[in-house]
């Protein structure tokens, strides 16, 4: 019994391929965008991607393992918490500055 | 009863959750609920102890009573948690709930009106569980996250107050720097996992049974240290943070911002007792290597810390200061004793030093309490106004000082002085001085702040509270009647102990000690020597402070410049400000960095450098010298200009530097295998 | 179905529409001036990846990113666009570097990891031609999270936990007095 769906006629490099533009997407977001919001938002991106190749090689492995899923579950996880933190922080910059302009923040430079 | 023995430290567990659940409104605030926990928890371990002891559950258990259940599987393997009771444990447990319970009794007084009292409470509570399920775990990784738990408590603590500035501080310290030897105990742990296969200690698969199995050596440099060996040192390691040894002792000082109980339970009794119960409980690691380097290091560093803690004390002024440095250096008495193969003489006088120690503790609060005041400066003839507070002080610094026969100290000193004797002369020499040293500064304590007439009469002096009186005359009689289970005439401690190591070590023990020389019992020679010491400390400090034939103001044109070496503690701090802590700020601020050190320090530096060098070698050309100092000055200017530009605080830019770095590192990979690469056709090729 | 002579599947046509919807609107993403358009197109860019994650026949992450990526991640930003919604108008326009340098930094990077996906000796080696058809469902994702990775499971636990806290308190506004 194979245990591959070989017909879907996709190989792993289209996926990988995709991860990695939407990496170089997301590296562009971060170079270019000013307000902390728009670099979180470039940093999903990011995290996006490598979930991509994740999944992609879990799954298109010839022993396929479940961990690629997994590793998944735990980005998310972070993303999550990261996504709340950062905002929260974006939030209270705001709050205080009335700009969430990242360059712009520097309370904490020596 | 001793199935039970899990309930020990779950007990105050409770009590923490519903102190803070409901705060104020429990029965006494919160403290009733602690105590009761805690008096819950002596019963069981003095239950045990019995039964242990005396009803023969020892032989029954084979020595050993241990518990383990499967905790969380991990990469295939299970980590196992569980609890063991052996004579080492409940001399542990019982050290820990006497003095525990006293200090929660004792703090109902001392903290009486305080605006967070529940909130105490209820740490008290969760540090005890904490120490109390350390003493119980059988398993390394458990070991380890009660120690964790310790420290965060004893941060909780020592930061009661954060109102003060000086408390912040002092919580942060004692945090960061306990942390910096708790690294060694994590890296420890893992060493032995990996070598071992088990975080259990006990049992066939156990940590203790495949200690022969590890063989390795590490290459440090010219030397081969065997891996068993650096397990040890890296235990050690957390047991330097934990207990305040030589170079992580800063923080034990300055954690005395907390509450004065808080001092006597954490800082006297258990926590940093704690470091010399990690050093006892993985005994077999220290014995396995042969080659005795870890223990070594375990013994100098332990008479050192004696000696150099007790050298500070004198100087100090402040009451519980002078207290934080005895600890340091009876701390130092009980690792040096285990680095010398006295593994039950360190125990017995870890139990000993908790109880007068925690007593003394506890007397210098009543003292504060009575005073308002921390300098012993503006005190003085407190004797007659506080005579319960004088009086067991009294004997617990007597016990301290080790006065034989009477006091408990005295038994446990001797007990240590002798397996020291033996086996390590220097370290005798250092433990002979110590003691002698201990008295001195004790008694300069005693006679400053209870004897004499009183210095400030603004002060109105009063006897504290009968609830902060009991528990002082409890752990003032244990200072005195603890000794006797351990006498050198008839050692039923030593004998109860022994087989905790397991027959295979308690053998290494013995023929380490036997091809020493010793022999246990009494000798009458170092009890002379030691007893000789600890008299002339008493008596060259009554001929300074009590009875002042020797005048200090006419030692103090031949000694000030030492005093004040020893009062600023060796300058420990200040270095420490100058170098690691100066050093980590350089890595933060490139700029700071290049206008202060590169242009200040390092040009600066090497200009006065050079002078100096110009000066004592004369006939060197002026002209190099100059010549070389505006190069390396112009050098690092320019590196320090250079590198400035990258440290713009934008991230964007970080980010950017990112990927242009990964690009071109990846050039150059590429043009390295440039005709390997298939350009596009890959793709769509499987 | 053949075009031009490609013998082409339907998958292959699912896969084109959804890496392009996903790739356009990720690029909208980091284009667009205002950000909550960019918001929104995040939102249907991470759910267009979810029907990726479909096509490689792990049902289980499809689910999970359009629950809590679209669902909950996205939201949580539109929200806090909504609370400082004074930069709304700040986009790239004003970005810090020119941005053709970040793009021709950025399409370098992409030139590197693209050879070395079409390189790798690993890639072809180790990798079948199709996704797994057995065993990447949602029961084995639950056993294998409550197996072999129960422990950073529960880990992450604490994490978001501690997470949850420490947005509570650093967003709250700061009250004089202590509790």
């Amino acid at each position: 019994m194979a245990i591959h769906s070989v017909g879907y006629a996709i190989p792993v490099t289209w996926f990988l391929t995709v991860g990695a533009m939407l990496f170089c997407i997301g590296l562009f977001g971060m170079m270019v965008r000013r307000s902390a919001i728009g670099m979180l938002l470039s940093i999903e991106l990011l995290l996006n991607a490598a979930n991509i190749n994740l999944v992609a090689f879990g799954s298109y492995l010839k022993i396929p393992v479940i961990a690629g899923q997994i590793f998944t579950v735990f980005v998310i996880t972070l993303a999550a918490a990261e996504a709340a933190v950062g905002l929260a922080i974006v939030i209270n910059i705001y709050r205080n500055e009335q700009h969430i302009d990242a360059d712009k923040i520097s309370a904490m430079k020596l | 009863m001793i199935e039970y023995a899990w309930l020990i430290p779950v007990l105050p567990v409770i009590a923490f959750a519903l102190i803070i659940a409901f705060g104020r409104k429990l029965h006494g605030e919160g403290a009733s609920v602690a105590i009761g926990g805690m008096l819950a928890s002596l019963v069981i371990s003095f239950t045990i102890a019995a039964q242990w002891f005396l009803g023969g559950a020892s032989k029954l258990h084979d020595g050993l009573y241990s518990v383990v259940i499967p905790w969380m599987p991990v990469a295939g393997k299970t980590i196992d948690m569980g609890f063991s009771v052996d004579a080492l444990t409940i001399v542990m447990l019982i050290v820990v709930t006497v003095v525990a319970s006293m200090i929660m009794i004792y703090s109902i007084g001392y903290m009486h009106g305080d605006k967070r009292y529940p909130r105490y409470f209820a740490y008290l509570s969760l540090f005890s569980a904490a120490m109390l399920a350390l003493v119980v775990a059988n398993n390394i990784l458990l070991m380890f996250m009660s120690w964790e738990l310790v420290g965060l408590t004893s941060y909780l603590l020592i930061g009661f107050w954060f109102e003060k500035p000086s408390a912040m501080r002092a919580c942060k310290k004692a945090f960061l720097v306990t942390r910096v030897g708790d690294v060694g105990f994590l890296a420890g742990m893992i060493l032995l996992y990996l070598q071992t296969g088990s975080m259990n200690l006990f049992g066939e698969a156990g940590v203790f049974e495949h200690l022969n199995e590890i063989q390795g050596f590490v290459h440090v440099g010219p030397w081969m240290i065997p891996l068993i060996a650096l397990a040890g040192l890296l235990l050690f390691c957390g047991a330097v943070g934990k207990s305040a040894q030589f170079p992580l002792h800063v923080w034990l000082p300055d954690a005395m911002e907390g509450p004065t109980p808080v001092s006597a339970l954490i800082h006297a009794a258990t926590m940093v007792a704690a470091g010399v119960y990690l050093i006892a409980r993985m005994y077999p690691v220290f014995l396995a290597d042969t080659s005795h380097i870890a223990l070594n290091v375990v013994a100098y560093t332990g008479a050192f810390t004696a000696l150099f803690a007790a050298s500070i004390g004198i100087a100090q002024n402040d009451i519980k200061r002078i207290l934080a440095y005895s600890t340091v250096s009876q701390l130092g008495y009980m690792v040096m004793a285990l680095g010398v193969f006295g593994y039950a003489a360190a125990m017995f006088h870890l139990m000993t030093h908790a109880f007068f120690k925690a007593q003394l503790f506890l007397g210098s609060g009543s003292v504060i309490h009575g005073t308002g005041t921390q300098d012993i400066r503006e005190m003085g003839g407190l004797r007659k106004k506080m005579p319960w507070t004088y009086w067991t002080f009294l004997i617990s610094t007597l016990s301290l000082c080790g006065i034989p026969f009477v006091t408990a100290g005295g038994w446990s000193k001797e007990e240590i002085l002798t397996v020291a004797f033996f086996t390590n002369k220097p370290v005798f020499i250092a433990a002979v001085i110590g003691a002698f040293t201990t008295a001195f500064y004790m008694f300069r304590l005693v006679y400053k702040t209870f004897h004499g007439e009183p210095r400030n009469h603004e002060i109105h002096v009063h006897e504290s509270p009968k609830v902060m009186l009991v528990p002082m005359v409890v752990l003032a009689t244990l200072a005195v009647v603890a000794g006797y289970v351990g006498t050198p005439f008839a050692n039923g401690f030593e004998h109860n102990l022994a087989p905790v190591l397991g027959e295979h070590y308690e053998k290494a023990l013995k023929t380490a000690l036997e091809s020493s020389g010793f022999h246990a019992g009494f000798h009458w020679n170092i009890f002379w020597i030691g007893t000789l010491a600890a008299l002339s400390g008493i008596g060259l400090a009554t001929i300074i402070w009590l009875k002042p034939i020797l005048k200090i103001e006419k030692l103090e044109p031949a000694f000030g410049w030492l005093a004040k070496i020893v009062e600023n503690k060796y300058y420990i701090d200040e270095i420490y400000q100058a170098t690691i802590i100066r050093a980590l700020m350089l890595a933060a601020a490139m700029y700071w960095f290049d206008k202060w050190v590169i242009d200040y320090c390092i040009v600066n530096g090497v200009g006065y450098l050079s002078l100096i060098l110009a000066q004592i070698w004369g006939w060197f050309d002026n002209n190099i010298i100059d010549g070389l100092v505006n190069l390396s000055g112009w050098m690092t200017g320019f590196g320090g200009r250079v590198l400035r530009q990258f440290q713009t605080g934008v991230s964007q830019q970080y980010i950017f530097l990112m990927v242009v770095a990964l690009v071109l590192m990846s050039i150059v990979f590429l043009v390295g295998h440039l005709s390997e690469v298939k350009w596009v056709i890959g793709f769509f090729q499987q | 179905m053949q075009i031009l002579g490609f013998y082409i599947t339907g998958y292959q046509v699912a896969f084109v529409i959804l890496a392009g919807i996903t790739l356009a609107s990720a690029a909208m993403v980091v284009l667009l001036p205002n950000i909550l358009r960019a918001a929104m197109f995040l939102g249907l860019s991470l759910f267009c990846t979810a029907g990726l994650y479909a096509l490689m026949n792990a049902p289980f992450m499809a689910a999970v990113q359009v629950m809590i990526y679209v669902g909950a991640i996205t939201t949580m930003i539109i929200l806090a666009i909504f609370l400082s919604n004074r930069v709304m108008r700040i986009g790239f326009a004003q970005a810090i570097y020119n941005p053709l340098l970040a793009a021709g930094a950025a399409g370098l990077m992409f030139l590197f990891l693209f050879l070395t996906v079409v390189n790798s000796v690993w890639v072809k080696s180790a990798v079948a031609a199709g996704p797994a058809r057995v065993g990447q469902d949602v029961p084995a994702v639950a056993q294998a999270l409550l197996q072999p990775y129960v422990f950073p499971f529960e880990l992450a636990s604490v994490i978001l936990l501690a997470v949850l806290v420490g947005a509570v308190v650093i967003a709250k506004e700061d009250v004089d007095g202590d509790s």
